[in-house]
């Protein structure tokens, strides 16, 4: 049972790191282009950017919470106490994690708060939303140490390539989800402008997927080297087994990827000036990606799922 | 003149994203038992002043610990069991002088990525007359 809340404490709050990096990137690196063609699109995008970030915040938080309650349990193989608590909080890597990862919430916390304040199209909006990026960014990288126990020469690298692999992660599946809200906004947008809105968007985040995989294989290149060791271990140690379960689900993201890339984008691209043809394939491009999104949540379960496995490397 | 078939821009990352899914997401370590002195199943002639366990892995001493116990189950050690001040990868405990017989050693390691392992190995003590 404690093992079913670990997966779900830890799911839930690398998704909602995720989330609040992954719609400031989006909205610094792709959205910008697209809102900029359709004023209605401009002002439901900001509110996506209000709602997500003032809903991630207190779910970190809270999940957060949960996470180091779980950690203190089973660490100690006591019940939760407050002695418990403070114990965990100061005398473990774990608990000095912890305070940083807080800091870190904290300025987030306070720089979604202060979005409210600045005015849309003005520059000190523009800086708030460069600085949200950055503290959100800080949380999610900073859960490559919240676990990382590897020592030795290459400690360093699988370091860097853990909070590398976050961060593309945040942009990459993550931005399935704001691209799929603002596909949906653009569709339904009344300006005649909204297909070139539509074509922007979808060049902009082809433009950025292709290079978050290539950041995400390099990476994870590095995290196998240090983790699994060798094809048996893939097969025959269950961190092997759920990683292969993982590959199942990105392959049908890849399948669905490749639908949207060669059947769909080239119509929508192609029909830009004839409306009916081009809402038909932004229609199934929508479908397409809500199934994508839906494969990537799966992913993210896996992963939690691993994250308590201890690595397949040394035991086959 | 024909046209060289390019291969799109989202497939090709779709394809190098495979080797993502040829390698693991980042995981945690958990510690295991390296070697020990007394060793793992060893018999000895003399009587060891600690027992020493080293892992693969730097532990939590708040949440590591040790225990030896004897042949009918009595713990034997000076319940002091603590990690190495230079290496917090070597957990040890004090011990009397034992007398000859056969000694459990039974340990609980929670390692700096917070995960718990647990076994216990035995060895013998042969005192000569």
């Amino acid at each position: 049972m404690t093992t079913t809340w670990f997966v779900l404490a830890r799911a839930v709050h690398f998704s909602a790191c995720l989330l609040l990096f992954g719609i400031f990137a989006f909205d610094r690196f792709v959205a910008v282009a697209a809102v900029a063609k359709s004023a209605a699109a401009a002002r439901a995008w900001e509110g996506y950017v209000r709602w997500f970030s003032l809903l991630t915040v207190p779910v970190i938080l809270a999940s957060g919470a949960a996470w180091f309650a779980l950690v203190a349990i089973t660490m100690s193989g006591q019940a939760l106490s407050t002695d418990l608590a403070r114990l965990v909080w100061t005398q473990t890597q774990f608990g000095t994690v912890c305070h940083w990862r807080l800091l870190f919430w904290l300025l987030a916390a306070i720089g979604a708060g202060g979005l409210a304040f600045c005015r849309p199209g003005t520059a000190r909006r523009k800086i708030c939303l460069w600085l949200e990026l950055f503290f959100a960014g800080l949380l999610l990288g900073s859960l490559a140490w919240a676990g990382h126990g590897q020592e030795g020469p290459g400690a360093g690298w699988h370091l860097l390539a853990d909070v590398t692999h976050l961060l593309a992660a945040g942009l990459w599946p993550t931005g399935l989800l704001p691209f799929a809200l603002l596909l949906l906004k653009l569709r339904r947008a009344p300006e005649a402008t909204r297909v070139l809105a539509l074509t922007a968007l979808v060049r902009r985040f082809s433009a950025l997927s292709l290079g978050t995989v290539a950041l995400l294989a390099a990476t994870g290149f590095v995290n196998g080297w240090f983790l699994v060791g060798s094809w048996a271990n893939l097969f025959e140690q269950p961190y092997g087994r759920w990683l292969l379960v993982k590959i199942s689900l990105f392959l049908g993201a890849v399948a669905l990827g490749a639908v949207n890339l060669l059947r769909l984008k080239p119509r929508l691209l192609v029909e830009k000036s004839s409306a009916p043809g081009a809402e038909a394939a932004a229609a199934r491009l929508q479908f397409n990606v809500w199934l994508e999104l839906a494969l990537a949540t799966l992913i993210i379960v896996v992963v939690a799922i691993l994250g308590l496995l201890p690595p397949a490397i040394g035991l086959g | 003149m024909k046209k060289i078939p390019q291969i799109p821009p989202r497939w090709r990352g779709s394809l190098l994203g495979l080797l993502v899914l040829a390698l693991p997401a980042p995981a945690w370590a958990h510690a295991f038992l390296d070697h020990a002195e007394p060793a793992v199943g060893s018999d000895i002639t003399q009587s060891p002043s600690a027992v020493k366990l080293w892992f693969s892995q730097e532990l939590e001493g708040a949440f590591s610990k040790a225990t030896v116990s004897d042949a009918q189950g009595q713990e034997v050690d000076k319940n002091d069991a603590h990690l190495d001040a230079n290496d917090k990868k070597l957990m040890e405990v004090s011990l009397p002088p034992l007398a000859s017989g056969t000694y459990t050693v039974d340990w609980t390691a929670v390692s700096v990525d917070t995960h718990k392992t647990q076994g216990s190995f035995k060895f013998t003590l042969k005192l000569k007359s």
